[in-house]
C-alpha cells in the first residue's frame, strides 16, 4: 500500500504559492485619507495595541490557510491516490507452526515440531525461489509472526530463524496452540492478497478445513503416548487414598498393558521418624483413546469400567501421611513428558496458636477451631489455650515458641517478638508496643463502630455492624494503623513492621456485639491469612497457568528442579500486600524458598507444574477448523483520495474565510 | 473664507439671550452683570450698622428713629466685564475641513455679540503657532463689533498652533474680570490644560468649545488607509500615519475620543470651567439655546 499521484505534473500548481507570497508582500495599498487631525487616531492605537498579537497570528494563520488551499488544489489536479499492494500474481504462502506441547512428541530422535520445521523451511525454499513471498507464524499461547511476506532477498534471514528453532536455540512451547488467534493473524496479510495459500504443520486432524486452509499433518504413524492426566491423594478414614487417572492414545485400537509405580516418600511419619519409603504398582489395560482411573485405597475396592482398584494393604503400603508422592509409568512411548507426576503438600507447615487468657470464653476458642479446618489445606493448627485466672505469678507467661498469640485482657510485658500477638481488652501497655492507654469509657447504650483505613484484615467486615458499651482509650505511635474506632477513639488497630506483628482490640468481646457477627470470624480468618497465608492454593499446576503466590515472610525465591533461580521477589516497604504472580513455561518441580519475618528461617515449597491434560492426547481430533476472514476491500487496486484532498479544501476555504471575517471586525 | 451663517437673521435671534457670569468676578464699572460687592444702583440689597469713616448720607433715619442705632442702606452692582475669545486658527480647524472654521466662526461671532449686547468689553484673539494675535483690539458696541465680524469671516486657519503658549504668553489678559472662550477642536499634542490653569490662576471663568466634525466623531472610512493630517508639512511628517482600518479599529477610535472627551469633561469640572463638544453637522441655534443654556452660559 503507497500512496501515488497519479498526475505528478498537477504538482505544477504549486508554482502559484509564489505568486500568493507576491500577493502578500505587495498587498499593503493605502489610500490617502486628509483628515482635520490624527490626534484621536494615535490615542486609539493604545486601545488597539493589545490585540496586535492575536492580529499577528491571525494574519499569519490566514497566510498558512491560503498556502494550504493552494496546495490542496495542487494535489487535487494531481490525482493522489493510495495504490494497494494487492499483487495476487505472486505466490504467497503461510505457513502456521503448531507449537504446542504435543509437537514434542517424537519420532527416531526427531520431534513433530521438527519435522514442520523442516517442512517450514523446505517450502519456503520453493516458495521464494519461484519468487513468491513466505509468511510464517508461530502458533504457541501467544501467535506472533516468524516472517512477515518475506521475499527472496531477505531469505537468509528467514531461515536463520527457522534454524534458531531447529538447533533448539528455541524450544517448542509447552503450552496449548492458539491455531484460532495464528489464522486471526493471517486475515492481515489475506487482506493484502487474498489468494494467499495457508499451509498449517500441525498433529491435530479437523473434521473441515476451510479452502483457503492446507493441514500438514506431522505425526508419526506410530506415534503413541501413554499418560498420566491426573492424580490426587484425599485422606479417607485416617488413611491416604491415592487416584490416579492414566490415559492411551495410538497404538491404533490396541489394548495397552501399562505398570502404573507408585512411590510414597516419609510415608508415615511420626515424631520419633522421619517417615518410610513405600513403593507399589498397578498394570492397567488401556484403549486408544481411553482414559483409565487407578484408585489405591486400604481395602481396595471392585473394579468397574474405566475404575480400577488396588488394595493398599495395612501392613505395607497403606499410608496415613506423606513427604511426597511419585508417580510414574514405564513405557517406552513417543512423548515421555507425561510420563510422571509428583503429589506435594503431604506434611503440612505447623503452626502453633497460643490463647492466654483471664477470663477464657468459648468466642476465642470455636473462632479458632473453624479457622484449623478452614486453613487445613495450608497449615496444620495447633492451638494451646492458657487459663491465667488471677494472673498467677507461679504460672508466668509464655512469650514464645508460637506463631500466633492470643493475649486476652493480661498481657505479658515485653510482647514476644516471634509472632504474630492479637492483644484483646489489653490491661496494660507492654514496654516497646507502641501505644499507651489512657482511660477507660462507658456508655449507658451501645455505641456503634465506624471504618477507618481500608486493610485487608477488615475486608468483608462491617464496621458499623459493631457495637461496643465499653472500651479503653489508647493513645498509639505511627506505626499503627487504625482501622476501626468509635467516637474518634481508635479500637482496632493493627501494626506491621518486621517481627513487630500486632492487631490491638482495645474492647472486650464481653462489651461488644461482635462475638454474635459473622464479623468475628471474617475477622479473625482475615487476620490468619493477612500474617499467616497460605502460600500457594494447591501444589499441581499446568504450564502457562497463572500461580499467585502469598510469601509468608519479606522476599521469594523461585527455582526449578535443577537449582536455578528463575527469580527473587521481594515486599515493598510500602506494601500492604504481598504477592507473587507466578507463571512457568515447562513441566517439572519448581521449589518456592520464603524467609520468615521472625526468625529468619528458610522454608521450601515444592509444586509440581505439568503440561495441559488435552497436550497428552497426541493424535487429537478436532470438529473445525477456524475460517479466515477476508476483508472486502475494492476490486482496483487504486483508492482515489480525491474526495478528502476536497472535502480538506473546502473546510480551509471554510477556515480562512472565519479568519478574514475574525480579521475584519 | 466667508461665513453664511453670520446674517442678520441669525444675529437677531440673540437679541434676546445674555451671557450669564460668575457672581464673583470684580469686572469693571458700567455693566449690567450684577455681582456679590454693594454698589451705587437704586436696587436694595442689605443693611449694615454705621462704622467710622461711612457716608453719613447713607444712614438710614427711619431705623434710626425706631431703634436708635446707625445703620446704612445697601444696594447692589453692575458690572462690565471683559469677554476674551481665543480662536484656533490652526489647520486641523478649517484647512480640510471648511464647515469646521464656519462653525467655529460662527460661534466666536454669537458670544461676541452677546457680550457687547451686555455692554461688556469683547477681544477676539486668533490663536496661531505660540503666539494669540489681537487683529481687532478690544470691542465695545455693536458697531465695532459688526466691523470685526466682517473681517472674522476671511480669517485663514492654517499650520499648527500651541495652545498653552498662546494663551499664557498674551499681555492682555486681566484677572478676575470676565469669562474667557476656547474655541478649538482640541486634536493637539499642545498642553492645552496648562492654558486652562492659567486662566483660572487668573481667576476668570473658562468655557472650552470643542468644535468636530462628524467625520471626527465617527468615521466612516475602513480599509487600508494613509492619514494626512492637515497641519502636516510632508507625507513623512510624524503627524501622518498608515493604518488598517477594521472595525475594531473603528471601535478602538470611538473609545479613545470617548476617553479623550471625558478627560476633557473631568478637567474642566475640577475647575469649575465650563466644556461643550459640538458637532457641526447640528445647527448653531440648536448648540446656542441648547447646549450654552445647558451649561448656564447663556441666560
Amino acid at each position: 500500500m503507497s500512496l501515488e499521484l497519479l498526475v505528478p505534473l498537477g504538482l505544477l500548481a504549486l508554482l502559484t504559492i509564489p505568486i500568493l507570497i507576491l500577493i502578500h508582500i505587495l498587498k499593503p495599498n493605502y489610500q490617502v485619507k486628509h483628515i482635520s487631525s490624527t490626534h484621536i487616531w494615535k490615542l486609539s492605537l493604545q486601545y488597539r495595541r493589545k490585540r496586535i498579537p492575536i492580529n499577528r497570528l491571525r494574519n499569519i494563520l490566514i497566510f498558512i490557510c491560503q498556502l494550504l488551499i493552494l496546495t490542496a488544489v495542487a494535489l487535487i489536479v494531481s490525482r493522489p491516490a493510495i495504490l494497494y499492494d494487492r499483487n495476487t500474481d505472486r505466490s504467497d504462502v503461510i505457513a502456521i507452526l503448531d507449537s504446542s506441547a504435543s509437537m514434542y512428541a517424537e519420532t527416531g530422535g526427531e520431534t513433530r515440531f521438527h519435522r514442520a520445521v523442516e517442512d517450514v523451511m523446505s517450502l519456503s525454499d520453493s516458495i521464494l525461489s519461484e519468487g513468491g513471498a513466505m509468511t510464517v507464524i508461530l502458533a504457541d499461547e501467544d501467535p506472533e509472526y516468524l516472517a512477515t511476506r518475506t521475499e527472496l532477498k531477505n531469505r537468509s534471514v528467514l531461515m536463520d530463524t527457522l534454524g534458531e528453532y531447529l538447533d533448539g536455540s528455541i524450544a517448542c512451547s509447552y503450552g496449548s496452540a492458539d491455531i484460532e488467534g495464528a489464522i486471526k493473524l493471517c486475515e492481515e496479510i489475506l487482506a493484502e492478497n487474498p489468494a494467499a495459500k495457508i499451509y498449517l504443520y500441525t498433529d491435530t486432524t479437523y473434521g473441515y478445513v476451510p479452502k483457503s486452509v492446507e493441514v500438514v499433518p506431522v505425526m508419526g504413524s506410530e506415534e503413541w503416548n501413554a499418560a498420566i492426566l491426573n492424580a490426587e491423594a484425599t485422606l479417607e478414614d485416617g488413611y491416604y487414598t491415592l487416584t490416579v487417572e492414566v490415559a492411551c492414545y495410538g497404538q491404533g485400537g490396541m489394548a495397552l498393558s501399562m505398570d502404573v509405580n507408585v512411590q510414597v516418600n516419609g510415608a508415615n511419619a511420626n515424631l520419633s521418624s522421619e517417615g518410610r519409603t513405600l513403593t507399589f504398582s498397578r498394570s492397567v489395560d488401556c484403549k486408544d483413546g481411553e482414559t483409565q482411573t487407578i484408585i489405591f485405597r486400604k481395602g481396595g475396592g471392585e473394579d468397574m469400567e474405566g475404575f480400577v482398584y488396588s488394595d493398599l494393604q495395612e501392613t505395607d503400603s497403606a499410608f496415613t501421611s506423606y513427604q511426597s508422592i511419585s508417580i510414574t509409568i514405564d513405557e517406552r512411548d513417543n512423548f515421555r513428558d507425561d510420563n510422571s507426576y509428583q503429589i506435594y503438600g503431604g506434611r503440612k507447615p505447623i503452626v502453633n496458636i497460643l490463647y492466654s487468657s483471664t477470663n477464657p470464653n468459648p468466642f476465642f476458642t470455636s473462632a479458632l477451631d473453624v479457622l484449623r479446618n478452614d486453613f487445613a489445606e495450608w497449615w496444620d493448627m495447633r492451638i494451646t489455650e492458657i487459663e491465667r485466672k488471677g494472673g498467677l505469678l507461679k504460672d508466668p507467661f509464655v512469650t514464645n515458641g508460637y506463631d500466633f498469640y492470643i493475649y486476652e485482657h493480661e498481657v505479658p510485658d515485653p510482647l514476644p517478638s516471634d509472632g504474630v500477638v492479637f492483644l484483646a481488652d489489653p490491661d496494660k501497655a507492654p514496654a516497646g508496643a507502641g501505644f499507651t492507654i489512657v482511660g477507660n469509657q462507658r456508655y449507658q447504650s451501645s455505641m456503634y463502630l465506624s471504618a477507618e483505613e481500608e486493610h485487608p484484615i477488615v475486608s468483608h467486615v462491617v464496621a458499623d455492624y459493631i457495637s461496643v458499651t465499653r472500651y479503653t482509650m489508647l493513645t498509639y505511635d505511627s506505626s499503627y494503623h487504625v482501622l476501626m474506632s468509635c467516637d474518634t477513639n481508635p479500637l482496632l488497630l493493627v501494626r506491621n513492621e518486621g517481627n513487630a506483628k500486632i492487631v490491638l482490640m482495645s474492647f472486650s468481646v464481653h462489651y461488644s456485639n461482635i462475638v454474635q457477627l459473622p464479623e468475628w470470624y471474617v475477622m479473625l480468618f482475615n487476620t490468619m491469612n493477612y500474617f499467616i497465608p497460605g502460600t500457594v492454593r494447591g501444589n499441581s499446576f499446568e504450564v502457562g497457568e497463572q500461580v499467585t503466590v502469598s510469601p509468608r515472610g519479606p522476599s521469594l525465591k523461585v527455582f526449578d528442579a535443577g537449582r536455578n533461580r528463575l527469580g527473587t521477589y521481594e515486599r515493598g516497604e510500602d506494601d500492604v500486600t504481598f504477592t507473587v504472580p507466578l507463571s512457568f513455561a515447562a513441566p517439572g518441580v519448581y521449589d518456592l524458598q520464603q524467609d520468615s519475618y521472625f526468625d529468619g528461617a528458610v522454608t521450601d515449597l515444592n509444586i509440581f507444574v505439568k503440561i495441559p491434560a488435552a497436550e497428552s492426547n497426541i493424535w487429537r481430533v478436532e470438529d473445525a477448523l477456524a475460517e479466515p476472514v477476508i476483508e472486502q476491500k475494492p476490486d482496483n487496486s487504486i483508492q482515489e483520495l480525491l474526495l478528502w484532498v476536497a472535502v480538506a479544501l473546502v473546510a480551509l476555504l471554510f477556515i480562512e474565510w472565519l479568519l478574514q471575517a475574525l480579521d475584519n471586525r | 473664507m466667508r461665513s453664511n451663517k453670520l446674517d442678520d437673521a441669525f444675529f437677531s435671534r440673540l437679541e434676546t439671550m445674555s451671557l450669564n457670569l460668575k457672581s464673583s468676578l470684580a469686572g469693571y464699572f458700567g455693566g449690567k452683570h450684577l455681582v456679590r460687592t454693594y454698589g451705587q444702583t437704586v436696587e436694595f440689597a442689605d443693611y449694615r450698622e454705621y462704622q467710622l469713616g461711612d457716608d453719613i448720607r447713607r444712614i438710614d433715619w427711619n431705623l434710626y428713629s425706631r431703634f436708635e442705632k446707625y445703620f446704612l442702606k445697601l444696594f447692589t452692582d453692575e458690572r462690565q466685564m471683559q469677554v476674551q475669545i481665543f480662536l484656533d486658527c490652526s489647520g486641523s480647524m478649517g484647512k480640510d475641513s471648511p464647515q469646521k472654521a464656519e462653525y467655529a466662526v460662527a460661534a466666536t461671532a454669537a458670544l461676541g455679540f452677546l457680550a457687547v449686547q451686555n455692554m461688556d468689553k469683547l477681544s477676539v484673539y486668533l490663536m496661531r503657532g505660540e503666539r494669540a494675535e489681537d487683529p481687532f483690539g478690544t470691542i465695545v458696541g455693536k458697531n465695532s463689533f459688526f466691523r470685526a465680524v466682517g473681517s472674522l469671516e476671511s480669517v485663514e486657519f492654517d499650520g499648527d498652533t500651541d495652545m498653552a503658549a498662546c494663551i499664557t504668553g498674551c499681555p492682555n489678559i486681566s484677572e478676575n474680570n470676565g469669562l474667557t472662550v476656547i474655541v478649538s477642536d482640541f486634536c493637539t499634542e499642545s498642553d492645552w490644560k496648562k492654558a486652562v490653569d492659567y486662566l483660572c490662576y487668573k481667576k476668570r471663568q473658562v468655557l472650552l468649545l470643542q468644535v468636530l466634525t462628524p467625520d471626527e466623531l465617527d468615521p466612516g472610512y475602513e480599509g487600508r488607509v494613509h492619514l494626512m493630517d492637515s497641519e502636516s508639512d510632508s507625507i513623512e511628517d510624524p503627524r501622518n500615519m498608515k493604518l488598517r482600518i477594521t472595525r475594531g479599529m473603528l471601535e478602538a477610535y470611538r473609545e479613545a475620543l470617548k476617553d479623550f472627551r471625558e478627560d476633557m469633561h473631568t478637567f474642566c469640572n475640577k475647575r469649575e470651567a465650563g466644556y461643550i463638544t459640538v458637532s457641526t453637522d447640528t445647527a448653531i441655534e440648536r448648540v446656542l439655546f441648547g447646549e450654552f443654556l445647558k451649561v448656564g452660559i447663556m441666560s
